[in-house]
């Protein structure tokens, strides 16, 4: 041949490159993967090319090129795994056929019912069906390997086969070479260049149905639900603020966030990145295989191997994979921050002191923030009692009984004669105010009679029904709100009140934004100030079925038996009140006491940080029983003394929740300034076997799970932002603060070094100029 | 013939077995994950919330067809319809700019850098991804489209008219590449041959020999090239159809998973088989078993 042919030394130059970016890929980035740009000015995420980054943003605000190069090892090696493990495959059930008819027939037929069913379907069930929040790569791996196999087999058993049958076969048999000998000396060569073709085929469709996954939107690996609008100054109209992401970033994820048909004309980047990277490696695999194939089509590989050329190659790759293995990583010298401070974790007794040994400086002139508060709280659950019917309180299950204390009830055990005040409806209550002519409560119920009029509920105990729906022939007007109902009956001088809400169940037990229970705002709203008042307990009508059955009163078929749900002008209720006395003894028994307590917080700062430098702040909760026992508190005191002279911007508290924790930190949070802070991370009940990590702010979950994992630290990955019911003893002064709670699971075990090391080397990287942490 | 007529036996039966297994499995299989919705826009969908008997709520999933508003069988001779268009396309351009490219890069081959060049670029256009190819080509429309000023093509939705261009350039890169693949080597060996060179000496025209001896040889492997490439297309035929809303019998089979619907995702999976058995046997029986056997 007159030329020499190119694609031999294409194909290597792209086997270096490959090697490269697997190897080197995430410690070349500009940045990490774990550093997201929520904000940037006004501008929309995902920002536009060059605006942030030269390559743009994805959703969530990390730099594509970054997160791309971040992805590289991850996906390569999967699909090199999937490739390699379909030609293994491939190649043994070839040569196993070639040795027995049997293995040949049934291979054969197998392989024929394999090939027939597009792959692209049956890896997306395999992946849906096996991929759960927390898996391995290896899934993936066996998918590509059941689906792939039978294209190596039928091409590789058909080489085999002729192989087998040529003449120097027989020739090497008959000069009494052994089968083994054949097969390594004389068919192995024969077969590298079809090895070769195959292995990269494979490897490519490895690649396009890891990508047509992505585009179908299902992820390959671990992946979390991360939503960063927490952690926004204001949250523009229309820009999605949550976004799935795959962990490690991994090259299918990025396409599946970036598939939708608008963004061929809006965010084309966010699909063109990732996708150029897919092609890319696509081409380079194939000119891999090209390049072998074109070699070793007319060469022996063993002549190769044997020369100089195989051992420099190989050295260059092992050199590659050393250095690899030798650059560190970044910010290494945090894990030396993580091992001191788990190092330096020791029980103390008095935080004060030991803030003072260790040189903090106090804020704000003292290291104590000290109150005194008292409250009066509920002591047991609440009971209601008539005849032999009794309901009480219960911690599980929908709501159905409710003790109420709020400002016009009061906590105490009343036995008093029981009445029925029916809806508790008295037109004098509601005085008719019609808007623009529509009728109010007040003008429909102004001629009906009143409930209180029927029956005097002073000194005696009464059930009052809540009347959800008023109507007027077709007009429907909405019932009085439970607590202004309420203390309509509070005001009439009850002993106690029965109060019967069909909405009770649906109500949850711990409100959130998006289901509030209006009940617990009232008790936050207007708390409490007797001890000893009227006592108020809320029932479901399930639960008033039970407790009224001996007065033959049941709620839930009185509330059955309204037309429509509405009590309308058209019952019996507009012109007779059904309120009547019982003639039945009933007790009510809301146990209340007034707690008090002195609190005792202590704050320390590390000195010599630079001035105006945006604080971190470690907020270890003291336990409300004994102080000094609790995990936190001990973590505190070790990094007080590693951290005393290390000149970071970090704030140490120990905080005392009893009793009014928003009171209490609110008080610290004006000695610490709110305004000047980073983060806040939250250390509560270090017991357990594994450190959970949780926060609304989603930027900093995949940070968090780095650095619990680089610390070393035992921990569950976190797989999503926490909602609206995202709380910690004292979050209130703190909610436009990025912050993360960090607990153990309950159960036995000290996980005061794991939360200890992760906070150290959170403070190292600070220390060392981690871009994700200040902001 | 008897091997012919065994071949042919074997597609009907590998059909069946995989009707069979499918039928059996995927229903089971699909009470293992929970619904999702494919994309804004695509009428697939587990959104919906259902009202038990008991009470309670369960996530509820439309079948495929109701999420088109017409019948099973409507909806699904419809989508076959518009699947075997694109396949019908990519066949053709696949003979057509496949083999002539083939032909083209074997006769250059005295002038390596040529032919390995087309054989290079083949190799490696058959590497990149459909899905890709498709993304790019929408873009590249879009861009144009813009920088005229006007409509260039409708980027997805589906029409018997200048709606396919897209669709169809993007799933027949794969076939186009391999059976110009294909037809090179094959050319090559047959201009290898002995005949050739006895030809040759003989002094006969050089387009007589090629048109007269050798592409008679080429033929037979223009079939194989066609039967290979295609199942490269209609693997990817689900993809394409997902990112060109075509709604074929590939992108209903995706929103059959993800709406659960098993006897939409096995009808769709017999027709792929059915097809993809189809063209193995074709490639199958017009490979030559041994370089002019006869």
């Amino acid at each position: 041949m007159a030329r020499r042919d190119p694609w031999p030394f294409i194909g290597l130059v792209a086997f270096f490159a490959l090697l490269f970016v697997a190897l080197f890929g995430e410690r070349l980035a500009p940045h990490e993967s774990i550093y997201f740009v929520v904000e940037h000015g006004r501008d929309p995420r995902p920002y536009d090319p060059g605006l942030v980054f030269p390559f743009g943003s994805d959703v969530l605000g990390r730099d594509l090129f970054s997160v791309v190069l971040a992805g590289a090892r991850t996906t390569l090696g999967i699909v090199v795994l999937g490739g390699l493990a379909r030609v293994a495959a491939g190649l043994v059930l070839a040569v196993a056929a070639s040795l027995s008819p049997g293995v040949r027939a049934t291979a054969d037929a197998i392989s024929e019912i394999v090939a027939a069913v597009p792959a692209t379907l049956v890896v997306l069930l395999v992946v849906l069906v096996f991929v759960r929040g927390e898996t391995t790569f290896l899934v993936f791996v066996g998918a590509l390997l059941v689906t792939g196999w039978a294209g190596p087999y039928r091409v590789l058993r058909a080489e085999v086969d002729r192989l087998g049958h040529m003449a120097f076969t027989e020739s090497a048999a008959a000069i009494g070479a052994s089968r083994l000998r054949v097969a390594a000396r004389h068919h192995l060569p024969h077969l590298v260049p079809m090895l070769a073709v195959n292995l990269s085929q494979q490897t490519v469709a490895s690649l396009v149905a890891l990508a047509e996954l992505g585009v179908l939107g299902v992820f390959v690996g671990t992946y979390r639900h991360i939503s960063v609008g927490a952690s926004m100054s204001f949250v523009p109209v229309g820009i999605r603020a949550d976004a799935f992401i795959a962990d490690p970033p991994e090259w299918g994820g990025l396409l599946a966030n970036g598939r939708d048909p608008e963004a061929l004309w809006t965010t084309r980047w966010v699909f063109l990145v990732p996708g150029v990277a897919f092609a890319l490696a696509s081409v380079l695999v194939a000119a891999v295989g090209l390049g072998l194939a074109r070699r070793y089509a007319r060469r022996n590989l063993l002549d190769d191997l044997r020369g100089r050329g195989a051992a420099a190659l190989s050295v260059a790759a092992i050199v590659l994979v050393v250095v690899a293995a030798l650059v560190p990583e970044r910010y290494a010298e945090a894990r030396a921050w993580a091992a001191d401070a788990r190092a330096s974790v020791a029980h103390v007794d008095d935080l004060e002191r030991s803030f003072a040994a260790a040189g903090l400086a106090a804020v704000g002139g003292s290291y104590t923030v000290e109150r005194d508060v008292e409250r009066i709280a509920q002591t047991a659950p609440a009971t209601a009692r008539v005849g032999d019917a009794a309901v009480s309180e219960s911690s599980s299950g929908p709501l159905d009984v409710l003790a109420l204390l709020f400002r016009d009830s009061g906590g105490g055990r009343v036995e008093a004669p029981l009445v029925f005040a029916s809806w508790g409806l008295s037109p004098s209550d509601h005085r008719p105010a019609p808007i623009l002519g529509f009728p109010d409560l007040g003008t429909v119920i102004a001629d009906w009679p009143d409930d209180y009029g029927a029956v005097d509920v002073r000194g005696k105990i009464a059930v009052v029904l809540r009347p959800l729906r008023v109507s007027i022939g077709r007009r429907v007007v909405a019932g009085p709100d439970a607590d202004t109902h309420i203390s309509d009956v509070l005001k009439r001088g009850p002993a106690a009140v029965i109060y019967v809400d069909p909405d009770l169940p649906r109500f949850p037990r711990v409100p959130t934004r998006t289901f509030p229970n209006p009940y617990t705002r009232l008790v936050t709203a207007r708390p409490v100030e007797r001890v000893d008042g009227p006592p108020v307990i809320v029932l479901s009508p399930a639960a008033a079925d039970r407790l009224l059955a001996p007065a033959g009163i049941r709620p839930s078929e009185i509330y059955g038996a309204l037309p429509g749900g509405d009590i309308s002008t058209a019952t019996d209720y507009a012109k007779h009140s059904a309120a009547r006395v019982l003639g039945l003894r009933a007790e009510v028994s809301v146990p209340a006491a007034i707690e008090r307590a002195h609190v005792r917080s202590v704050v320390g700062a590390v000195p010599g940080a630079p001035r105006g430098a945006r604080r971190v702040v470690v907020w270890a909760v003291l336990p409300t029983g004994e102080p000094g026992s609790a995990g936190a508190a001990d973590v505190v005191a070790g990094l007080a003394r590693m951290l005393a002279r290390r000149a970071v911007p970090v704030t140490l508290v120990a905080f005392d929740p009893a009793i009014d924790p928003d009171g209490n930190a609110a008080l610290v949070a004006d000695r610490l300034g709110a305004g000047s802070l980073s983060l806040v991370v939250v250390l509560d009940g270090l017991t357990g076997r594994r450190l959970h990590v949780s926060t609304r702010n989603g930027d900093l979950i995949p940070a968090l799970d780095l650095y619990a994992e680089r610390a070393g630290a035992r921990h569950a990955p976190t797989l999503g932002t926490a909602g609206d019911s995202f709380e910690w003893p004292g979050i209130r002064p703190f909610l436009d603060v990025r912050s993360v709670l960090i607990t153990g699971d309950t159960g036995a075990g000290d996980l005061r070094g794991d939360a200890a090391a992760t906070v150290g080397y959170l403070v190292g990287r600070l220390a060392l100029g981690a871009e994700e942490v200040p902001r | 013939m008897s091997r012919v007529a065994a071949r042919l036996l074997r597609v009907p039966l590998v059909v069946l077995v995989v009707w069979g297994l499918l039928a059996a499995a995927s229903p089971l299989v699909m009470t293992l994950y929970p619904g999702y919705t494919l994309r804004y826009g695509v009428g697939s969908g587990c959104g919906g919330i259902q009202r038990l008997p008991n009470g309670g709520f369960a996530a509820f999933c439309q079948t495929v067809a109701q999420a088109h508003h017409t019948t099973f069988a409507a909806l699904m001779v419809d989508a076959a319809f518009r699947s075997l268009a694109l396949l019908a396309g990519a066949a053709l351009l696949a003979l057509v700019v496949g083999g002539l490219l083939g032909i083209a890069a074997a006769l250059l081959r005295r002038r390596a850098l040529a032919s390995g060049a087309v054989i290079g670029v083949t190799s490696l256009l058959a590497a990149v991804p459909s899905f890709f190819v498709a993304y790019f080509l929408q873009i590249a429309v879009i861009v144009l489209g813009a920088g005229g000023g006007g409509h260039l093509l409708p980027v997805f939705g589906f029409g018997y008219d200048e709606h396919l261009v897209l669709p169809l350039l993007s799933i027949s890169v794969p076939a186009i590449a391999y059976t110009a693949q294909l037809t090179a080597t094959r050319m090559n060996d047959v201009l290898d041959a002995d005949f050739v060179t006895t030809a040759n000496a003989k002094g006969l025209l050089g387009s007589w020999i090629v048109r007269v001896h050798v592409l008679p040889h080429v033929r037979p492997v223009l079939l194989e090239a066609l039967g290979s490439g295609l199942r490269v297309s209609v693997a990817s035929l689900p993809i394409i159809e997902v990112l060109f809303s075509w709604n074929g019998i590939g992108a209903l089979a995706v929103e059959a998973i993800a709406s659960k619907d098993a006897p939409a995702f096995v009808f769709c999976a017999v027709v792929l088989v059915s097809v993809f058995a189809l063209l193995s046997a074709a490639a199958d029986l017009s490979r030559p078993r041994a370089l002019f056997a006869r």
